[in-house]
């Protein structure tokens, strides 16, 4: 089999799977220690229970601390892999992408997709007194911050029939003489009409990292904060107020969305990934009037 | 709102998205996490974490990658899980970090209050050791007094030039230039040369009594006036005259008689004034050579004994001079100096003057161009006016700040020289 950058890619996963695998046996062990720190902790305020010097509850503590610090670390680097795997079949993905391969994969697929690539986009866990860097969950991207190619954004795109609408992209290109994103729709039918070229105040880049709601609830939309959020099993952005934010790394936001078609305007309860949900701009809404 | 895209790409709306048993799990852990600020006490048994016999009911994934052996390896199927299961442990145990420092933090609260007690009173006996020694140390190092007493001492040595140190230096030159005027008298005749000088008189206004005298002491006292002479070349010369003549001398008994007399008297007078009479002998010999012409001037004075106390004295007076002329040449070169100073000083003061002047003018430079642009009118009339002091001005501190240089340039060439002096 000849040696491409498929194969080369292949090889650097299968690395990367490997290392992963030891340090899953390495944070075990480390779990271990932890747990045996904490047993001492607990031993010791049971045989002393009322007359325990204060002192030595705290290196007790302190000891639990640095074991779960040591953990935690392993851990880190373990994701870290799982990430650099993820990138590394992303590249490949872009590269196929522009030697137009054509991915013929039916929709219902590509929906998945899209769920899954959301719900494995890295978690970010702050560490203590560590600030959740930008593009991470609810935090937005820096003003000049440019969406780098392959990246998944949200681009008001304009439609022969339809009008405009935010719609789910993916980044082909920036020109930088021009400050124009050149992107495609996510869903390859919609691009016959060729790409979508658009300045850089109609495209808005979607979050790069999922905020943990139990470390770092501040960037999160909290309840009431209206958002712009793919409808489920949609490429299109459209407003909803936050219901409820997630409350675990796993959880998704509850959202309603805006709907003349209910009574209260809104329509019921609906999850959405944190990757899919943004700030929402006062422009796009008279936008989106317009067009309705 | 709901626009044809939309609906177009819609699919059956399900809620139950997510497998109904992980949420489970998520929502057993949050439920634990949750409880555990009502838990009064710093609770040890809500510590939030994972517990290894938990592996099979919670991270499902993460057990059966622990249970694969090396070879076997993990799969890019298993990776979504596996990152879930990894993501949960990594929150887990952020959550617990924080959980740990907040109960540190609350032991921390419920000691303070003892804690700080005991802490200020140690601080409190700290200070008053530490404060005594420093306090010593302090008088030890830094007497004021003598620093002040220092500083006066040093002050006259570092003040500047005056002219009062001119004038005093001038007198110094004046006194040392002046010539010595100590001059040594020649030496007076020794007391024994007047006694000759009388005795010479004596001789050239003659009695007979005397002369007679005298001739006996000539012809009989020859031996004991011979010995009674000072300088040995006069000896030996008396000496051998004496061989050679005296034989001659005709023992006559009248001679004989006068020679006895002689010899009482001379045994009177050599005692007393030999040294008379030798000197006088000595000076008449030397005249008798000098008219016969065996001796002449010359030999007579290097035959002189040297003066040793004149010497000794032109000697010191040498040196004397000597040390005067470099004294002065010291102090001439000091005076030089001195009126570089003086000068120096002189262009300081011109030079402090001009930067008063220099900085004077810019104040007045800044004042106008405030004015000027305070003051209503023509934006074209201000510019002018302002372009017109400027310039006016700028001539004044080109011409100020040419002299100054000047002046800097005289000091430093001044300094230089000042500096090659010494």
């Amino acid at each position: 089999m000849p040696f491409t950058a498929d194969a080369a890619a292949a090889q650097q996963v299968q690395e990367r799977l490997k290392s992963v695998q030891q340090l899953v046996h390495e944070i075990e062990k480390k779990r271990a220690q932890c747990e045996l720190g904490i047993a001492a902790l607990q031993n010791y305020t049971q045989d002393e229970k009322g007359g325990h010097s204060s002192q030595k509850l705290k290196s007790l503590y302190k000891n639990v601390i640095a074991q779960t610090e040591q953990e935690e670390d392993v851990i880190r680097k373990a994701l870290l892999k799982i990430t650099e795997i993820r990138n590394i079949k992303n590249e490949r993905r872009i590269q196929a992408r522009i030697a137009s391969n054509k991915e013929s994969l039916r929709k219902g697929i590509w929906m998945k997709m899209l769920y899954s690539s959301a719900q494995t986009l890295p978690l970010y866990v702050g560490k203590i007194g560590e600030k959740p860097p930008p593009l991470c969950g609810a935090i937005p991207a820096d003003p000049n911050y440019i969406a780098k190619v392959g990246d998944m954004v949200a681009a008001l795109a304009k439609h022969a029939t339809e009008g405009e609408n935010w719609i789910l992209a993916e980044v082909v290109c920036y020109n930088h003489s021009t400050s124009k994103y050149e992107v495609d729709d996510i869903l390859k039918e919609q691009n016959q009409k060729g790409r979508h070229t658009l300045s850089r105040s109609r495209v808005i880049p979607l979050p790069l990292m999922r905020a943990n709601p139990e470390t770092d609830p501040q960037a999160l939309f909290p309840q009431g904060t209206l958002v712009m959020a793919l409808f489920p099993q949609t490429t299109c952005f459209y407003q909803a107020l936050v219901n409820k934010p997630p409350s675990t790394h796993m959880d998704e936001y509850e959202l309603l969305f805006e709907d003349p078609n209910y009574t209260e305007g809104y329509s019921p309860p609906h999850s959405v990934v944190q990757r899919y949900v943004i700030a929402c701009k006062q422009k796009n809404k008279q936008a989106g009037q317009g067009t309705s | 709102m709901m626009n044809p895209k939309r609906s177009s790409h819609i699919a059956p709306k399900t809620n139950a998205r997510h497998n109904g048993k992980l949420k489970e799990i998520l929502q057993s852990v949050t439920y634990k996490q949750k409880c555990e600020p009502k838990v009064e006490e710093p609770d040890v048994f809500n510590v939030p974490v994972i517990r290894q016999n938990e592996n099979c009911n919670l991270l499902p994934k993460y057990t059966s990658v622990l249970a694969k052996s090396g070879e076997d390896g993990i799969s890019m199927v298993d990776l979504d899980m596996l990152q879930q299961d990894l993501e949960k442990l990594l929150s887990t145990s952020a959550v617990r970090i924080r959980y740990l420092l907040a109960e540190i933090g609350e032991i921390d609260k419920n000691c303070e209050s003892p804690e700080k007690k005991t802490q200020v009173k140690t601080t409190i006996k700290r200070k008053h050791i530490d404060e005594k020694p420093k306090f010593k140390d302090f008088k030890v190092t830094l007497p004021k007094n003598n620093s002040d007493k220092f500083w006066a001492s040093i002050e006259p040595f570092c003040a500047s030039v005056t002219k009062d140190d001119m004038s005093f230096l001038e007198s110094l030159i004046q006194e040392y230039s002046r010539p010595i005027d100590c001059k040594i008298p020649d030496t007076d005749e020794h007391y024994s040369n007047s006694w000759s000088d009388d005795s010479i008189s004596e001789d050239s206004n003659p009695a007979k009594k005397k002369n007679s005298a005298t001739n006996g002491i000539r012809k009989n006292g020859l031996q004991s006036l011979v010995e009674s002479f000072s300088i040995s070349p006069t000896q030996k010369l008396l000496a051998q005259l004496l061989e050679e003549r005296v034989p001659h001398y005709p023992r006559n008994g009248l001679n004989g008689i006068k020679m006895n007399q002689l010899k009482d008297v001379s045994k009177i007078k050599t005692t007393v004034s030999a040294q008379k009479y030798g000197t006088c002998l000595d000076r008449r010999l030397k005249k008798e050579l000098l008219e016969q012409g065996i001796l002449t001037v010359e030999d007579l004075t290097r035959s002189e004994p040297e003066d040793e106390v004149l010497s000794e004295i032109k000697k010191c007076r040498q040196e004397l001079v000597a040390v005067n002329e470099f004294n002065l040449a010291e102090l001439n070169r000091l005076k030089q100096a001195t009126l570089n100073d003086l000068h120096c000083n002189e262009l300081k003061l011109h030079l402090e003057k001009l930067d008063k002047h220099v900085l004077d003018l810019y104040n007045k430079i800044i004042v106008t161009r405030k004015t000027a642009q305070q003051e209503e009118g023509d934006d074209f009339d201000k510019d002018v006016f302002c372009e017109q002091m400027s310039k006016e001005y700028e001539n004044e501190v080109d011409e100020l700040i040419t002299q100054q240089l000047e002046l800097n340039r005289c000091a430093d060439d001044l300094f230089s020289s000042t500096q090659r002096i010494y």
